[in-house]
């Protein structure tokens, strides 16, 4: 969450996306009139009330729940950022749980590509569960996006209520992509869920040897698709429901604002360590066969990428670019 | 095995040195006829299991605890976390002040602790944080972990170094690396260069080095400043980190023979601070 941090954005700043919020002003919030949203009358187990923040006619829109574990590989978040962002693009609504992991790097790489996003919340609105995406929530109301709960708004959450808060994620979808779910996990349930509900349920390809293969395995026994691109998702959800109307537009401007890549500029010698370091962990022995230099200059090369924010040192000495 | 070679790449004692050592362990008890003068550097490993008073010191009538019986040596903690957290707190004090006074009804007594403290320990419960093997930890127990040592702590700690587990080729490899021997000459000839240049304070080593002595010979051009600079806000260092990376940038520019401080040097001295929070969980 350090990209949250470091990138405050003032509520004056966030004033451009008001106009992306529709109707509904960005502070709106209130109870759900559960009639007047179709997607949650045939849901077993109905929710008698619902609270939300935010831009309530999101829910009329084309929405993708993904969801994934709390605990998830560098590999898993390449894939929802590259998964988001062809979905953003295609007009569609990321809705998620808001939790560490994949839940909030849904969430933050849809926000980063000008892209609305849904978050279900397990407890009340002003109670955000985790302490650490509380900036993120904000944030989501700020781009015009929402937030809904069935708990009250200062309504603590506890254990039991997140698998019943799974049943709106996938409710409220026309679809739910799931990244990395151990065997017995939340975001299983979420699958289930989305089966229950007879909602388009997919997963990625997973290494064999993680423990995420487990997941995956059991994913596609109940009738998870497997889908290596957005397009294959896209396609699915057209075969089931017709043509995909009502899309979000992107916000370019939100993007611009997310937008921190800096343009890199660096000395010759700099520049070529940079260039051998990619988005996979890679440790400073392949750097030196790479780029052909010594250890030592390498590592003072590294530091000093590290701390102008070029790279990232990740536990166990390896290097990575820092995207954030 | 690393740490335990430490003491073989450190200078010898000199005589007053050896003197103070022999002193504190005959207070002890630990002499014995066979060896009525230690002239080796201690090296002092306690168990995890250690108590506060075993460590700095205790008693009616206060013994020397394990800080004083590495005087001039080698303190060495073996898998830090799992030290009880108040023991290691106690720690706090006979690190910077180098000596620890302790008061009893009986007596009040102060035992010199000038002692090096090496530690060591795993990046997670199960060991495989950040190694090729999968990490079976949630990031939750990753962060309980590493905070059962407290910033403070951490922060007194100089040199931070991540080593990867060896390949078992390398195990076995009959290349020839540096001796002991030839290290403990380069760490002789550094100290040298120390002692000469601090000779009319009265002070051996950079680590002694006062903030004002900091500003006369640890001096730095406007590059390396705006660097610290950067690298204060980007990898959250602390305050107390910043003296202390000028002192081991110091040491790094003796080692090199280098009369003042180079951008280099201060790189290096800041890749030291590794576990300085921000990068780990």
């Amino acid at each position: 969450m350090d990209y949250l941090s470091n990138n405050k954005i003032s509520m004056e700043e966030s004033n451009i996306n008001e106009s992306c919020a529709g109707k509904h002003s960005i502070k709106q919030r209130g109870t759900i009139d559960i009639s007047t949203i179709k997607q949650l009358q045939n849901i077993k187990n109905k929710p008698k009330c619902m609270y939300y923040m935010g831009n309530l006619e999101l829910l009329n829109k084309p929405i993708i729940a993904i969801v994934g574990s709390r605990k998830c590989s560098k590999y898993s978040q390449n894939m929802c950022k590259m998964f988001v962002k062809d979905l953003v693009e295609e007009g569609f609504v990321i809705a998620s749980g808001l939790a560490v992991g994949i839940d909030g790097v849904a969430h933050i790489s849809c926000l980063e590509n000008g892209g609305k996003t849904i978050a279900v919340l397990a407890g009340g609105i002003d109670e955000i569960y985790p302490e650490e995406h509380k900036e993120l929530a904000e944030e989501i109301i700020k781009t015009g996006g929402l937030l809904i709960s069935e708990k009250n708004f200062q309504e603590k959450t506890n254990n039991l209520n997140f698998p019943q808060r799974n049943r709106i994620i996938s409710a409220i979808s026309m679809g739910v992509l799931v990244i990395e779910a151990k065997y017995r996990s939340g975001s299983n349930i979420t699958a289930r869920y989305a089966i229950e509900q007879n909602k388009a349920l997919f997963t990625i390809p997973h290494n064999i040897g993680t423990s995420a293969i487990g997941g995956m395995k059991k994913l596609l026994k109940i009738g998870a698709k497997l889908v290596y691109s957005a397009d294959e998702i896209i396609e699915e959800l057209k075969n089931k429901n017709g043509q995909i109307k009502d899309k979000v537009q992107v916000d370019r401007n939100q993007i611009q604002k997310y937008k921190t890549k800096k343009k890199v500029k660096l000395e010759e010698n700099l520049l070529e360590v940079y260039n051998a370091i990619g988005n996979r962990p890679i440790d400073i022995n392949y750097i030196a066969r790479m780029t052909k230099k010594q250890i030592q200059t390498i590592n003072y090369s590294l530091v000093d990428l590290e701390i102008r924010g070029y790279v990232k040192k990740l536990p166990g000495n390896k290097y990575v670019i820092n995207d954030e | 095995m690393l740490a335990k070679r430490i003491p073989t790449i450190l200078p010898k004692l000199n005589f007053e040195e050896a003197l103070e050592v022999t002193k504190i362990h005959s207070i002890e008890g630990s002499l014995n006829e066979s060896m009525p003068l230690i002239v080796e550097r201690p090296f002092r490993s306690p168990h995890h299991t250690i108590s506060k008073s075993s460590l700095i010191g205790g008693g009616k009538i206060p013994k020397p605890g394990e800080v004083s019986l590495a005087h001039n040596g080698v303190l060495f903690l073996d898998e830090l976390p799992e030290f009880n957290k108040e023991v290691l707190e106690v720690l706090r004090g006979p690190i910077e002040d180098r000596k620890v006074t302790l008061s009893r009804v009986l007596t009040t007594i102060t035992y010199p602790c000038n002692f090096m403290l090496v530690a060591s320990m795993n990046p997670c419960m199960c060991g495989y944080y950040g190694s090729d093997k999968e990490c079976k930890c949630t990031k939750e127990s990753i962060r309980r972990y590493i905070n059962k040592i407290s910033g403070p702590m951490l922060d007194r700690i100089d040199v931070q170094v991540e080593v990867n587990s060896v390949k078992y080729e390398k195990l076995n490899s009959n290349k020839v690396e540096e001796t002991s021997e030839e290290i403990r000459k380069r760490v002789k000839e550094t100290r040298q260069i120390q002692q000469e240049r601090y000779k009319k304070y009265k002070i051996f080593s950079n680590a002694e080095l006062t903030p004002k002595l900091m500003e006369k010979y640890c001096k730095i051009d406007e590059e390396s400043k705006k660097l610290l600079e950067n690298a204060f806000d980007k990898l959250g260092l602390s305050a107390r980190a910043y003296g202390r990376i000028l002192k081991v940038a110091r040491t790094i520019a003796d080692m090199e023979k280098s009369e003042n401080i180079q951008k280099n040097h201060i790189l290096e001295a800041i890749s030291y601070r590794g576990l300085d929070k921000k990068y780990w969980v």
